[in-house]
């Protein structure tokens, strides 16, 4: 986020339009943004600290937090060097079907996690004749952790490339080139010379797909089952508590992931201001 | 005949193969799985499925909450963009990264916390109940929801648009002797368009995608073929505006190319 | 190293870019590709790198075929016109890199490589900035880092893509001389590619002048200018008088003309004259070392433009309105006919 231009007076908005437009900004925030995020530790912590402490660390949420970790473990670097791959694909060659390709990365962006788990359970459920196989082969992944693995990649799958074409577009291939001409190898160049002009906006994306990951709710909620202790991820656990009128309980494991959200906003800031300084100037001279 | 000229950049086989075998596993066969089941169903019955009341019903809830949440955000997005950007003051920053807060925040998290605020109970509920209205549960409470969902879009879409404007084209309008509202209608708007309209279009997508959530689970677990018929409405539907997004983005680049430079 | 390129074609799009050159380049010399944007110089350039395979044709290096080398076996320095150098790493590491990625058994140790890298950067006077990055450099600097860094790899043939258009103009005449004394002591076979006729010529050995994907002619700097082989080559050599003739008189008016004959203003006479047919002066610009005068003959469409020194000007002090003859020292024909729009 840049400091405001500096503009000239001759363009300042009037005062009454400046504060008018400043209430309306900071009243539209107070209560969409801020007003949610203290509800969620304030119900947290309702019933004391101690009550807090004993919510996040039960045996149903602790093995939710486990499956959740694992399950991001998972989904985040596949999609990290899927999302490479493409972005070099797509912004160094150009090949008929590009377009369609860069619509099919754009596609779990514009369906529904819901239908995305959906889509999952038809595929592998009891009643289609893979699932079938599956069940006579005692392999479960509809109602267990390969399932939300699966669902949870197909959700997160744009993330990292998104992030990678624009830059790497803008980019240029330029000192790729030169790195040729030096004699670099395709490795030698990616490594030396590509890995770093992307380091921050890769940071950037890794980072948006963890926290989708991790904070995934609707494809998961299909594919799981809600089997507690076993396949419950964190939001899942987080609905069940809720469904159950235990309301602290459910804003104390709500909490943990608020957490998650805040420490994603701070490092997105940081890495965001990081990739703005790292770009290079252009020559003025 | 066009011979296939090599690439000077290496590379080209590995990611192609990596991307194409990637995309067919996690989304190309289970879409084709939809599409299949969704075949099989048979014309009529799809019909059936996809126009029952209740179907219907929430057709209505789950389009027109999220036009109405687009809406909203459609006014106060750029508005807020406009602060962020043009405004001084403090907090700015924090409330900049607050932006982002609904894409980072997971949706269970954001479902129950409004929830809870907005319930009979709750300390925003109470007052809202006091003058005769009710909100959790309802439409205007899912559409609560949704402005919370899409409200990033449309500030996002719009901010570097504006970062990157020029200042010379409002001083030349200045010059020319147009007032600040004049010029934010006649200069400022017009440049802006493109950007509002995407981000409105990617805060439908999203609004609807979130919203599919709450409808289906309100369907019988196990009507598969119900599911399926209204999750390819859906999904047609969410195909539809992510083509306007890409389309409205193709015109907007060729747009401004021909202008820049 | 000499280049040899045989009936070269590349096609871009609907668009042909190079239709069908020959080219032959020989060791140590120092050659431009001149021509208009689009002439298809650059991509010329860089079928030699090895960044670009052409669809038709082939290229050697003293005599082996390399058409289908990849570009980073071709042992070939290239310098960018935005430089391309690699803003993450410092100039002593930009410079050391082609050295850096080589395979192990041909990289140098580490002392070695400091002493190759630290003459290397004396030799383009930027040993200071060793340590400094990209970022924290002039364009001029820039420009020399990025020399430095092809020449660490001790290629056979050095290739500059528009090296000084990014230039302001004194760094640029700088860079420049110093380039070309560089290649004397070096001899390394060089091209570069170029729109600036004034440095093709301040520059080259030999000059290739393009045009629309194909050669106009090849020559050296004198020859381009008095022997043009075609109108082309003469208007963009520099601002030129264009005057119908009938070739079997010396000097005519419009009527029965079957040629132009080009003439430099350089080489235009005026000198007053009482014929009241003859041109008029129109205007007389001081532009500091010379005096340009604008003149028009009532049966030409352009207008004749005649450059003379301060001090030969001052001998006729002509003015605006006054009527001249006009004559010519030297010039160059085409008869009307060889005269393609091209």
């Amino acid at each position: 986020m840049n400091a405001p231009r500096r503009h000239s007076t001759a363009l300042r908005d009037p005062a009454w339009l400046r504060t008018l437009l400043l209430t309306i900004a900071l009243a539209f925030v107070a209560l969409f943004l801020v007003l949610p995020l203290i509800a969620v530790f304030g119900y947290a912590i309702e019933k004391g600290f101690d009550v807090y402490l004993a919510s996040v660390t039960d045996e149903d949420a602790r093995s939710a937090i486990r499956l959740t970790l694992l399950v991001a473990a998972i989904s985040v670097p596949a999609n990290t060097i899927f999302g490479v791959a493409a972005a070099w694909l797509i912004t160094r060659f150009t090949f008929s079907g590009k377009n369609l390709l860069v619509s099919l990365i754009d596609l779990p962006f514009a369906v529904s996690p819901v239908i995305a788990g959906l889509i999952y359970v038809l595929l592998f459920g009891a009643q289609s004749s893979l699932g079938s196989w599956l069940i006579a082969h005692d392999i479960k992944i509809i109602f267990a952790v390969p399932g939300i693995v699966l669902a949870t990649t197909f959700v997160t799958f744009p993330f990292v490339a998104r992030e990678l074409i624009p830059l790497m577009q803008a980019q240029g291939s330029e000192e790729e080139q030169a790195a040729l001409t030096l004699g670099a190898g395709g490795w030698s160049m990616f490594w030396r010379v590509v890995l770093p002009k992307i380091g921050w906006g890769l940071a950037y994306g890794v980072i948006l797909c963890n926290a989708r990951a991790i904070g995934e709710f609707g494809a998961v909620s299909v594919v799981s089952g809600h089997i507690r202790g076993v396949t419950n991820t964190m939001p899942l656990h987080v609905e069940i508590l809720y469904n159950e009128y235990n309301r602290t309980a459910a804003f104390a494991v709500a909490s943990l992931l608020a957490l998650l959200a805040l420490a994603t906003l701070a490092v997105k800031q940081l890495v965001g201001w990081r990739m703005r300084r790292a770009e290079p100037e252009h020559d003025a001279a | 005949m066009r011979r296939r000229r090599r690439h000077a950049l290496p590379g080209f086989g590995l990611t192609l193969g990596l991307s194409l075998s990637y995309l067919a596993l996690i989304v190309l066969i289970p879409l084709g799985a939809l599409a299949l089941k969704s075949a099989t169903i048979g014309p009529l019955e799809f019909w059936n499925a996809v126009t029952t009341p209740r179907a219907l019903a929430s057709y209505r809830v789950t389009f027109g909450c999220a036009a109405l949440a687009g809406l909203v955000n459609l006014v106060l997005g750029p508005l807020l963009a406009w602060v962020l950007v043009r405004y001084r003051f403090p907090g700015r920053k924090l409330i900049d990264a607050l932006v982002d807060l609904p894409f980072a925040l997971p949706t269970a998290v954001a479902g129950i916390t409004l929830t809870a605020l907005y319930a009979s109970n709750g300390p925003l509920g109470r007052w809202i109940e006091a003058a005769g209205y009710k909100v959790a549960y309802t439409p205007t409470g899912i559409t609560i929801a949704l402005i919370f969902v899409s409200l990033p879009f449309l500030v996002r879409s719009v901010q570097p648009v504006l970062e990157q404007l020029e200042p010379d084209i409002e001083e030349a309008a200045a010059t020319l002797g147009a007032g600040r509202l004049t010029t934010l209608v006649r200069v400022i708007l017009p440049t802006l368009w493109p950007a509002i309209l995407t981000g409105f279009a990617l805060a439908f997508a999203r609004a609807v995608g979130e919203y599919g959530s709450v409808i289906l689970s309100k369907l019988d677990a196990y009507d598969y073929a119900g599911a399926t018929a209204i999750a390819v409405v859906l999904l047609l539907v969410s195909f539809a505006a992510l083509l306007a997004i890409n389309l409205l983005q193709l015109w907007t680049v060729r747009r401004r190319s021909s202008e820049a430079r | 190293m000499s280049i040899e390129l045989t009936d070269i074609a590349y096609r871009y799009a609907d668009v042909i870019a190079i239709d069908g050159i020959d080219l032959s380049i020989e060791s140590g010399e120092l050659l431009a590709l001149l021509g208009p944007s689009g002439c298809g110089k650059t991509t010329l350039l860089r079928v030699i790198a090895g960044l670009e395979f052409p669809d038709r044709g082939t290229v050697r290096f003293e005599g082996r075929d390399v058409t289908q080398v990849a570009a980073r076996k071709r042992h070939v320095g290239l310098v960018f016109q935005h430089y391309a150098l690699f803003n993450h790493l410092t100039v002593f590491e930009n410079v050391a890199f082609g050295l850096r990625v080589r395979r192990f058994w041909r990289r140098p140790r580490r002392a070695e490589l400091k002493r190759r890298v630290s003459e290397l950067l004396d030799l383009v006077q930027l040993g200071e900035l060793a340590r400094r990055y990209p970022a924290q450099l002039s364009g001029g600097q820039r420009q020399r880092v990025a020399l430095a860094r092809a020449l660490a790899v001790e290629p056979e043939i050095l290739l500059l893509d528009e090296p000084f258009g990014a230039l302001d103009a004194r760094v640029r005449g700088e860079l420049r001389r110093w380039l070309r004394g560089l290649h004397d002591r070096i001899h390394v076979t060089s091209v570069f590619v170029t729109h600036d006729q004034e440095e093709a010529f301040e520059l080259a050995d030999r000059i290739a002048v393009m045009n629309k994907g194909r050669i106009e002619q090849l020559a050296d700097p004198q020859t381009l200018y008095t022997q043009p082989a075609s109108p082309f080559v003469c208007r963009f050599l520099g601002e030129v008088n264009e005057l119908p003739v009938a070739l079997h008189e010396r000097w005519t008016g419009v009527r029965d003309a079957d040629a132009i004959a080009f003439v430099r203003p350089h080489d235009l006479e005026l000198t007053p004259s009482r014929n009241t047919d003859a041109a008029r002066i129109e205007s007389v610009r001081d532009l500091g070392a010379t005096v340009r005068i604008e003149a028009r003959h009532p049966a030409l469409l352009a207008p004749l433009i005649g450059i003379q020194e301060r001090g030969r000007f001052a001998e006729n002090a002509l003015e605006p309105g006054q009527s001249v003859a006009i004559a010519a020292r030297q010039w160059v024909i085409f008869r009307t006919g060889d005269i393609t729009s091209r």
